[in-house]
């Protein structure tokens, strides 16, 4: 298997230090049965492009509505500011793909597995370099084999490949991910972890990753930021400078990484213990 | 392994085919029985045998096929037209909420009357023509193809269209990409019930209003006292309706993208 290695974004850009988000006094309120609900409130904070950033969180507590704002597919509250490489974001970008918690939901299961990796490409990119980046995708997610399949003859960890090889295939500087390994098996989500932290290296983009498990978000970020609280902030920043590429077995040993996962772990129930 | 599963699908398809053949044959067998014994003695309800020496009969004189491809010709043409005219009138009401608004209630309203009623108007307005049967046969196509079209379209789940605006898809591409093939499963099964209403549509206008086709030939042999003819015509009629419903299913199977799910079942739901 060959695989292109030129960086697809980010990392060598002009400036070098040029934010790929920034959110500040970022608010969110939903109107339900009269009342408003405050979802996320004074959330601020920016991610570097090439970083790894981890949005972790108990379920409930609005990391896949700050991920869709970050998306551009919901707006936040007047007077929010959110920006993408210093744009205030209104409307999704180019440069930015989601991989959805839901892969069967998400795949077109009309569409075999090369045409679904096709969609993001069919808009912008010309028939004729569509094939290789195509492959390029499918190389780098392992599923060259299984490019004529359609999505329900694949297992679910392969789905989820598809899913983020339709993403990759679009070389987008930025990944948003919603949670995209919580729907899977210990032993996929292990492989699936490996491969997406080979795949950001390799492409540098920058990977913001929702999640709600602190040894998931650890292992793989370069910072861990912590949702907690009703509405919602974010209650603590951690970054995690363990060296790459990690292992599952020695990273996960390591004392610097039972450090971070404790600290995590206490911020966690502080937060909820104040919240209750 | 495609083809041989794909083999082995027509093999089991023809075996049902055989069984469900049993039973017409045992009921056509009784039927001459209990004429030829004299057990049932109506006149006017003819033996198989004197029906199929009648078909024989209008096969060679021509009368059969010229009635014959006349009721196709407007049962087919109306299908077609009111099919199109169908999914565009869905795929506007289904896309387009004040399209909707404003529309739908109408919908219901023309929808509910029986397409039987407006045979005298088109009548009027069309006089006895091949032209009036094919419109009174789209119209009774496009309420089923419209109805599903809207509620296909509409039922792109929500991950769906959050893909297709972070994709920033043109309405257009969303339509083709994303509202049509969700639709598609239930668009087929709505132009299969379009074309047998088209079929009967066809029919009562000719037996209503257009001296042509099979209907207006059932008129005539009632009129001239020739049951045997008269259930010659119910007959082909029927078979008529299966080697449509055959083939349009074949058609949509082989061709359509999204069209095995009609022999399958719809196993790919999302959700």
């Amino acid at each position: 298997m060959t695989v292109d290695t030129t960086p697809l974004a980010g990392r060598d850009g002009p400036g070098g230090s040029v934010e790929a988000f920034s959110c500040a006094n970022l608010f969110v309120e939903y109107r339900t049965r009269g009342q408003q609900l405050r979802v996320l409130e004074d959330v601020t904070f920016s991610c570097a492009q090439g970083e790894f950033v981890s949005i972790l969180g108990p379920s409930g507590t609005g990391k896949t509505t700050l991920l869709r704002i970050l998306a551009g597919l919901l707006r936040p509250g007047r007077g929010s500011s959110v920006r993408f490489e210093g744009n205030e974001v209104t409307e999704p970008k180019p440069d930015v793909a989601i991989v959805f918690q839901n892969y069967t939901a998400s795949l077109l299961h009309w569409r075999t597995v090369e045409r679904n990796v096709a969609l993001g490409l069919e808009a912008t990119v010309a028939k004729a370099d569509r094939k290789s980046r195509v492959d390029e995708a499918l190389a780098m997610v392992g599923l060259s084999e299984r490019r004529h399949d359609f999505p329900w003859q694949l297992s679910g960890g392969m789905q989820q490949r598809v899913q983020i090889a339709r993403a990759l295939a679009m070389r987008p500087k930025v990944l948003l991910m919603d949670e995209p390994f919580g729907a899977l098996d210990a032993m996929t989500k292990a492989s699936l972890q490996d491969e997406l932290a080979r795949v950001q290296q390799l492409t540098g983009a920058t990977v913001v990753f929702v999640t709600h498990d602190i040894d998931e978000a650890v292992y793989l970020s370069d910072r861990v930021l912590v949702l907690s609280g009703t509405p919602a902030r974010i209650g603590y920043e951690l970054a995690i400078d363990l060296p790459r590429p990690r292992n599952q077995v020695s990273t996960k040993e390591s004392p610097e990484y039972l450090r971070a996962r404790h600290t995590v772990h206490e911020t966690l129930r502080s937060g909820s213990a104040a919240a209750e | 392994m495609s083809s041989r599963t794909a083999k082995s699908r027509v093999g089991r398809r023809s075996a049902r085919l055989g069984v469900g053949l049993i039973l017409p044959v045992v009921l056509i067998i009784v039927w001459q029985l209990v004429k030829s014994t004299g057990m049932l003695s109506y006149q006017d309800i003819p033996a198989p045998s004197t029906i199929w020496s009648a078909t024989v009969a209008m096969a060679d004189s021509g009368e059969l096929s010229g009635n014959v491809e006349h009721t196709l010709a407007a049962c087919l043409g109306g299908w077609a037209l009111g099919s199109v005219v169908g999914l565009l009138l869905g795929l506007l009401l289904g896309l387009s909420q004040r399209a909707f608004t404003y529309s739908m209630a109408s919908v219901d309203v023309l929808r509910a009357i029986p397409a039987i009623a407006f045979v005298p108007v088109a009548v009027i307005v069309f006089a006895q023509t091949l032209q009036m049967e094919i419109v009174i046969a789209a119209w009774v196509s496009v309420w089923p193809v419209a109805i599903s079209t809207i509620d296909g379209v509409r039922g792109v789940s929500s991950v769906h269209q959050d893909l297709a605006r972070s994709l920033r898809l043109s309405a257009v591409q969303r339509t083709v990409k994303f509202a049509l093939p969700t639709a598609m499963p239930k668009i087929l099964v709505a132009l299969r019930l379009s074309l047998s209403a088209a079929l009967v549509l066809a029919i009562v206008a000719e037996i209503v209003g257009n001296p042509d086709g099979i209907g207006y030939a059932l008129v005539q042999e009632q009129q001239s006292l020739r049951p045997d003819a008269m259930f010659s015509y119910i007959l082909i009629t029927g078979l008529l309706g299966l080697i449509l419903n055959f083939v349009l299913t074949w058609v949509l199977e082989h061709f359509v993208p999204g069209g095995r799910s009609l022999g399958n079942g719809d196993r790919h739901d999302d959700q």
